[in-house]
């Protein structure tokens, strides 16, 4: 999918960096807590010193353990939500490809001198006009996707994409009867 | 007769000291076992509850369930 004007789904890639932060953050936080142990201990006397020397092991070796537990623990439960996620994109795609098939939905370009076949146009936020030319479901975004705008576009036949301003991608000119009054 | 005595009454007290000594040893050995196992115990108590409470304060900290902003 080539790099559009709008934000990245928190599913595609966001969620992955979320993941990995807080994994690499929790484990710096035990060495910091086991390091703090460590700098305790180092001022007191012997006995408090195998205390708080025991106790900075314990939390480099069972933090480990916890940590690692901790750490499978999320990545499962997040592979598994993010499971659905894709399921659920994957037959978003589905429904709306199978709807525009069987209904025989297909653009055409209009305009003399091109009359490109069977294009997904290129379509235009209303809010800022920026050219989008991959409006379908992705890592953009399932149903909706956010414009770099912050305006919300539909990403679907079936939630309205056809109403928004369309453009062939070829000539670039106007393909959508409501914009262009002139007959073609 | 008396040397015999004496013979046979110090096998008898080596073997019940043998016995003693066995049994203290056991015992010792259970009670350093007891306290390094309370020991370890409190080292994995500490070392989950930190570790757990790190992982917490980093998850709050790091998944913001949301799309990422542009940067300014
Ligand atoms: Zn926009
Ligand atoms: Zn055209």
């Amino acid at each position: 999918m080539k790099d559009q004007p709008a934000i990245k789904s928190y599913f595609f890639e966001k969620g992955y960096k979320d993941l990995s932060n807080t994994i690499k953050d929790s484990w710096s936080s035990n060495i910091a807590s086991a390091l703090d142990l460590f700098a305790k201990g180092g001022a007191r006397e012997w006995h408090a010193k195998i205390v708080y020397f025991s106790a900075g092991l314990a939390v480099i070796i069972f933090g480990a353990v916890l940590f690692s537990v901790l750490s499978l623990l999320h990545i499962v439960l997040l592979f598994l939500v993010f499971l659905v996620i894709y399921i659920s994109y994957t037959l978003v795609l589905a429904v709306d490809y199978l709807y525009r098939v069987k209904n025989k939905i297909t653009t055409s370009c209009p305009n003399s001198g091109c009359f490109e076949k069977n294009v997904v146009p290129v379509y235009q936020c209303p809010n800022c006009f920026a050219e989008h030319d991959e409006l379908w479901p992705g890592k953009f975004g399932i149903l909706n996707r956010t414009c770099n705008c912050g305006a919300e576009l539909p990403t679907t036949f079936l939630n309205g994409r056809n109403k928004l301003y369309a453009s062939c991608p070829k000539c670039r000119k106007n393909l959508s009867k409501r914009f262009n009054p002139e007959p073609l | 007769m008396i040397r015999r005595y004496i013979e046979v009454d110090d096998d008898d007290n080596a073997g019940a000291s043998l016995f003693g000594y066995f049994i203290l040893l056991m015992l010792a050995l259970a009670a350093i076992a007891f306290v390094l196992a309370a020991f370890v115990f409190a080292g994995a108590l500490l070392g989950g509850w930190v570790a757990i409470s790190n992982y917490t304060k980093s998850f709050i900290k790091n998944v913001k369930l949301e799309r990422p902003t542009l940067a300014p």
